[in-house]
């Protein structure tokens, strides 16, 4: 029985590595950030059962950081890869973290001394972490890192205070990148998404009113362990919202920018919708949809309970253009409602654009490094949509999640799974 | 043309009836009524006679909010300019303004040639750049009360022109813009044939445009030619290499034209030579891509109701004491409101500002 | 002989998450005066490499024979420390976990001296549970390398091919005297309209060519016994055979809804189904239809189920492209209620079929899709109100064809109480969890894959089979699973054999035995999940619980009601 790569600690590069790991089968997990859990762990909750999404995903990354058969190469890159199905030669760059994992406590010290404080990835840069940082407080590793595109020391020779308070003596600004070598007989490509900037669509203001946000902010801001806490503020006064709206498809099914349909988003609105009206009972939400997505499992169903239980209005229309009161920061929305055949105007205190899932930032790096064909929106190709779902076009690599196309947690756990099965079929288990 | 083939050509099956070109058309703000997204369902629908007998369908004023904003591909500006080409020819002919008056001035220049001696400025009739003026000379005459001082926007063009080292030659008559858009298809293409064996005569390269409509004329709705086309702000942007300093005292805003700006895409090249020319723009809250329009098109159906669009630019401005426009038919909309309407506003071709600054 | 009891607390700061709010050298204090504690410890992160070393050393120095530890919730890391304490030679049952994290520090935040209090309690009691302790064992069973597929559709082969490749026997048991299921009526499949014919017969082939694949036609299950690793399954029908597997999938796919009284469909013999129209394409019957109409959402979306079918939007699409191919002057328009052509390869080809000049028309969610249905001169006209245009608009068209929902079969009952697995309010089966164990049953060892779950298109089949074959593997590989140790302790004094606990038990795990001329109750370990749902529900209080036993949860009670 040979080994198996995973590349991409996410949900579904979890599921895969469990999976094979639980048979028996040996799984390198390569995550290029600091911990494992990708997009999932930074969601408040999940929709279509509004499960707390670190709570239902955190025993998965536990199990992974302390299963035998698991490997998890966190902060690591794949650099190269030659050989064939049933003999790859896989070469991984450790990125230096200039912490000490096996002195690490991840106390967290060393966080809230240092002076530096950088645009903060992992809060949608709505709010600022420090150079040495752990990426979220249920991380897997719960190790600290240096940032070395902003820590003092590195760049500059200057501080160095984290080395002098850690008691761990975990901080060795020595650290070097490592290579190693892997021998897999198969591998999977996980590496998840990034999210589509509406900042050119101007008619909708992102970037220019402060009161609309992407579903990924408002996720953030929405979570308990976020920027503000789980509390919705609106600018300028921190008041907390009475009204919000959701637009669908902001840069999703439009030729100029992405072609295809994201999938998840209406759903996504829709729990993000009832989420708000759970902390705020009296919040009303207004979804502005041009087709609802509601296909999958109890996805309809789903959509009729916010309606009935949660104070969402479904509006079928696209906004033409949201203007801020100067005085107020509230938003104007114009849009025709169909029903009485006129522009109307609605007045919302925050809005959250629904941007499209796009393909991973480095999807053309690890194409290239793999061999692996991209389809022409730049998602990984699988060779047959119906025959081989999971298979790219490289024999004894495949492919799982939303980095071959978007899709929700459900779906990307399920073709996770059936990966896991055509790699084990190669691995020999 | 059959509806069908409008449907084909301007790509208006794609529609997913999203409505977010009526959420911003400028005119369904002010007329519920209208809706692009309605006529495209109409038509896919199969309620041809009903659009092509609807009186509606000459209040599209071309400015292309909505193209812009469509996520789908559907090119309703062609498909209103086929449709309404198609209505003509069912007798559906429209409401022209000013009693149908540039219609016959634009019939009169397929067949005769205006006086030329026009302009105050450095000509050469043997140049093979040439300046098309187009309507500019009626403007004065039509418009006297509005005081357009169309004869200055030309001979600033020319004055710029001769400053950086080009003496045009003039091509005088109608571009066509107006036929084609209110769907006389017939006279346009008298036109289009006149002005191009013009070029040719002259052996024309290059041409040098003041007003967008007639750029944009040419360059989209011409056939292809081997000549080179720009508006003077680009001509400007390109060959003005040093900077002038100039006083502030007053506050100046940018019209984005509807032609130059979303038809053509031209946005910074006026900006950027209004900087150099130490003009500082403070921009209004809808500018470059959403920019509002100046409310009637083609001298069609202008009533109260596009005044009032026009009102809606007006209120955007007040913030400044003059507006720059580089599109002669919006200086021309905008004065006509400020003749009866309080506004502290001043409206000035971009020529105009630039030719003074430099003397 | 009872041995002494010597317990170790260890209490956790959990960084600041609980030092920053209780007074942790306060509560340390205090557990060392707790009876038959002898010795305590402060971590600053117990879950550490440290942390873990500590727990270690402390077993083996200072003999420790039960383990407490204050920290945060065993949902993260009782798996961890138990390991600690096996791998320092203690039973790792012999370990109670208290939370003074999630269910303390977290929730009192601002009374840090009646929150310490309270920690104080909740470690008293842990340790008087630690006292009742006792080492349980986790049986090893053995698991059998074969599996069974009840279905021999699309989803069935393909987990069955896959399984068989990874080395394991499989018994496909189909109903019909085919496999393939649903797609043997269907024309082509979308996006590629590849011809189903076609792709059957390769799959079919493949199947036919593994000697590890056994296939049984005009069979059906007729009874299952037994638990993960070692079902006994009897087979009768054309075959009838007893099998033993260790591991069951559910493939049984799902069946068009017919549409009784709607729109006509009785009636008019221009109104028919989707499937009506595949087997019309599939048989070259094509009318010299000049319009057609397909309406979407017949029956679904809250007509007479409550769910969205998912796949008829597509399947419209693409058998109105095909027809229009066909019929290049014929209008055909879809009414729909919000199409579902979601991702990247549908949404490209829902734009295909509007360039092509399929018609689409949206009407309202709230109300039937169509108002009205007449039938005039030999041509149907369909009534409907447009929300677009705001008026009801009226098409005339020689053939309509209605879009039906799957939903599940009528075996699935029988079949559901059978294998003892639930069905959801939508009649599909219902998975272990939605979003993390999507194609598991929660009872061990079955598995499900296709329309029998939730209607599915042939990738969605094909991708949840692979997933229900990685899934079935994982015990089939390794050979054997744990059973359960939390499983019930039956006084067969006590018991008197009423049943209520087989009834109540949602994992099969319960079952009456005779024993001694008396009718007991008798636990099956490996389906067993410790739920304790016999265990409340026994009126004879003839079952305790192994790990929360009565005198176990008693202990803990009178610490804090004096």
């Amino acid at each position: 029985m040979k080994d198996v790569l995973v590349v991409g600690g996410g949900v579904a590069g979890i599921q895969a590595a469990l999976d094979l790991a639980d048979r028996g089968i040996h799984v390198y997990l390569v995550e290029k950030e600091p911990s494992i859990g990708g997009r999932m762990a930074l969601l408040d909750k999940t929709m279509s059962t509004n499960d707390c999404s670190i709570c239902i995903l955190a025993p998965k990354m536990n199990e992974c950081a302390s299963h035998p058969n698991i490997d998890i190469l966190e902060y690591s890159e794949v650099e190269s890869v030659k050989g064939s199905k049933g003999n790859f030669t896989v070469k991984v760059r450790r990125k230096a973290k200039y912490v000490d994992p096996t002195k690490c406590t991840g106390c967290g010290e060393c966080m809230e001394k240092c002076p530096t404080e950088v645009p903060n990835e992992y809060n949608s840069y709505l709010d600022k972490r420090k150079a040495i940082f752990i990426p979220f407080p249920q991380a897997v590793p719960r190790k600290a890192t240096i940032d070395d595109r902003y820590c003092l020391k590195l760049t500059k020779n200057r501080c160095g205070l984290c080395q002098r308070i850690c008691k761990a003596e975990a901080i060795d600004y020595n650290q070097k990148d490592e290579i190693v070598e892997l021998n897999v007989a198969s591998i999977i490509i996980a590496i998840g998404l990034s999210l589509y900037n509406p900042e050119d669509l101007r008619e909708y203001g992102y970037g220019k009113y402060e009161n609309v946000h992407t579903w990924m902010e408002y996720e953030r801001l929405i979570n308990a362990s976020g920027p503000t806490h789980g509390h919705l503020k609106c600018a300028p006064d921190g008041r907390r919202p009475k009204k919000i709206a959701f637009i669908q498809c902001v840069g999703s099914r439009d030729v100029k920018r992405c072609q295809w349909c994201s999938s998840v988003c209406c759903m996504v609105s829709i729990k993000s919708a009832m989420l708000a009206n759970e902390h705020y009972p009296d919040l009303e939400s207004y979804i502005f949809y041009s087709d609802l997505r509601v296909f999958s499992k109890r996805f309809y169903e789903y959509s009729k309970r916010g309606e009935k239980d949660y104070k969402i209005k479904y509006i079928h229309a696209r906004p033409g253009e949201i203007i801020e009161d100067k005085r107020t920061k509230n938003l104007i929305i114009y849009y025709e409602d169909e029903e009485k055949g006129k522009v109307e105007e609605l007045e919302v205190e925050m809005v959250i654009l629904a941007t499209p899932i796009m393909p991973a930032k480095d999807v053309e790096r690890i194409a290239n490094i793999m061999g692996i064909e991209t389809d022409e929106y730049g998602f990984i190709k699988t060779v047959d949509y119906l025959k081989y779902p999971v298979e790219t076009t490289k024999p004894g690599i495949f492919v799982a999640g939303c980095c071959e196309r978007p899709k929700d947690i459900t779906e990307s756990v399920i073709q996770a799974s059936a990966a896991a099965a055509k790699a084990a079929e190669v691995a020999g288990g | 043309m059959t509806l069908e083939k409008i449907i084909d050509s301007s790509q208006v099956f794609y529609c997913v009836e999203c409505r977010k070109c009526s959420s911003i058309c400028p005119v369904t703000r002010v007329y519920g009524e209208f809706s692009p997204a309605s006529f495209v369902e109409r038509c896919l629908i199969g309620f041809h006679d009903e659009i092509l007998h609807s009186m509606d369908i000459w209040k599209c004023l071309e400015c292309g909010l909505c193209e812009s904003v469509c996520p789908s591909g559907v090119k309703f500006l062609d498909f209103m300019r086929e449709i309404r080409n198609m209505a003509r020819e069912k007798g559906n002919f429209g409401i022209a303004t000013h009693e149908g008056v540039f219609e016959s001035i634009a019939k009169l220049t397929t067949k005769n040639d205006i006086k030329e001696g026009w302009i105050d400025g450095e000509i050469d009739e043997t140049s093979n750049i040439a300046y098309f003026v187009g309507c500019l000379p009626f403007f004065d005459i039509i418009f006297k009360e509005l005081e357009i001082n169309a004869k200055n926007i030309a001979d600033s063009t020319v004055k710029l022109l001769n400053k950086y080292g080009v003496i045009p030659s003039i091509i005088y008559g109608c571009c066509g813009h107006d036929a084609l858009w209110t769907g006389n298809k017939e006279l346009f293409n008298k036109l289009m044939e006149k002005n191009l064996e013009i070029l040719k005569k002259k052996g024309i390269e290059k041409i040098i445009f003041s007003c967008p409509e007639c750029y944009r004329t040419f360059k989209m709705d011409y056939p292809e030619m081997d000549i080179e086309l720009m508006h003077i702000s680009e001509f400007l942007d390109k060959n003005m290499k040093e900077s002038v300093k100039g006083e502030n005292e007053k506050t100046y805003t940018f019209h984005d034209s509807c032609r130059l700006g979303r038809h053509l895409g031209i946005y910074e090249e006026p900006r950027n030579v209004l900087k150099k020319i130490d003009v500082e723009i403070k921009e209004m809250e809808h500018n470059r891509e959403m920019a509002l329009c100046c409310g009637t098109s083609s001298w069609m159906n202008c009533d109260w109701k596009s005044e009032e669009i026009r009102e809606k630019r007006l209120e955007e401005a007040k913030h400044a004491d003059v507006l720059i426009t580089t599109c002669p038919k919006c200086k021309i909309h905008f004065k006509c409101t400020l003749s009866h309407k309080n506004y502290n506003l001043e409206i000035k071709d971009f020529v105009e500002v630039v030719a003074e600054r430099i003397k | 002989m009872k041995e002494k009891l010597r317990i170790g607390v260890f209490v956790c700061d959990c960084g600041a998450n609980i030092a920053g709010f209780l007074n942790v050298p306060e509560i340390c204090e205090y557990a060392k005066t707790l009876p038959d504690v002898v010795y305590v410890k402060e971590n600053m992160y117990t879950c550490s490499n440290l942390g873990i070393q500590e727990i270690m050393d402390a077993i083996k120095k200072h003999k420790l024979n039960r383990v407490v530890v204050a920290s945060c919730t065993p949902r993260t890391h009782e798996p961890l420390f138990r390991k600690a304490c096996e791998d320092a030679g203690l039973n790792k049952f012999l370990f109670e976990f208290v939370n003074i994290r999630d269910q303390c520090s977290w929730v009192h935040q601002k009374e840090r001296e009646e929150a310490t209090e309270k920690a104080k309690d909740l470690i008293r009691m842990g340790v008087a549970r630690a006292r009742k302790l006792e080492p349980l064992e986790e049986i090893k069973i053995p698991v059998e390398k074969a599996t069974l597929i009840i279905g021999g559709g699309v989803a069935g082969m393909t987990a069955a091919l896959s399984l068989a490749r990874q080395g394991f026997e499989v018994y496909i048991v189909e109903k019909e005297d085919r496999l393939g299921g649903l797609l043997n009526d269907i024309h082509v499949l979308y996006p590629s309209h590849q011809s189903a014919e076609e792709f059957l017969k390769e799959i079919v082939g493949r199947i036919k060519k593994e000697k590890k694949i056994h296939v049984m036609l005009e069979s059906e299950v007729e009874s299952v016994e037994g638990y993960i690793g070692n079902f006994n399954v009897k087979i009768k029908g054309k075959e009838n055979v007893e099998l033993k597997v260790g591991t069951i999938i559910v493939a049984i796919g799902a069946k068009p809804y017919e549409p009784k009284y709607m729109y006509n469909y009785d009636e008019y013999e221009n109104v028919i189904t989707q499937y009506e129209l595949e087997k019309i394409l599939n048989e070259k019957r094509m009318g010299k239809w000049e319009k057609i109409v397909f309406i979407q959402c017949v029956g679904g979306r809250g007509e007479r189920v409550r769910y969205c079918s998912r796949i008829c939007c597509m399947n419209s699409i693409k058998n109105a492209r095909l027809l229009k191919k066909a019929l290049p002057e014929s209008q055909i328009y879809i009414i729909h209620k919000g199409l579902q052509t979601y991702g990247t390869v549908y949404e490209k080809y829902y734009r295909e079929a509007r360039r092509e000049g399929i018609r689409f028309i949206r009407v309202r969610d709230d109300i039937p899709t169509v108002s009205s249905l007449e039938r005039k001169n030999g041509k149907l006209i369909v009534g409907f109100y447009h929300p677009g245009l705001r008026r009801k608009v009226e098409i005339d068209t020689d053939l309509i064809v209605l879009s039906t929902p799957l939903i599940q079969r009528e075996d699935a009952k029988k079949l559901s109480q059978m294998l003892k697995v639930p069905l959801g309010q939508d009649g599909f089966f219902f998975e272990a969890h939605v979003k993390l164990r999507p194609v598991d049953f929660a009872t061990d060892g079955i598995y499900m894959a296709g329309s029998c779950r939730a209607p599915a298109d042939i990738n969605e089949c094909m991708v949840q089979a692979l997933a229900a074959a990685s899934r079935a593997a994982i015990p089939m590989a390794k050979g054997y699973v744990e059973a359960e140790p939390y499983t019930p302790v039956i006084d067969e004094e006590k018991c008197m054999g009423c049943g209520v606990c087989v009834e109540v038990c949602p994992y099969g795990a319960m079952k009456l035995v005779e024993k001694n001329g008396k009718k007991v109750a008798e636990n099956v370990p490996a389906a067993c999940k410790g739920c304790g749902a016999c265990g409340s529900s026994c009126i004879h209080k003839a079952i305790d619980m192994r790990h929360f036993r009565d005198k176990q949860i008693m202990a803990q009670i009178e610490e804090v009601v004096e």
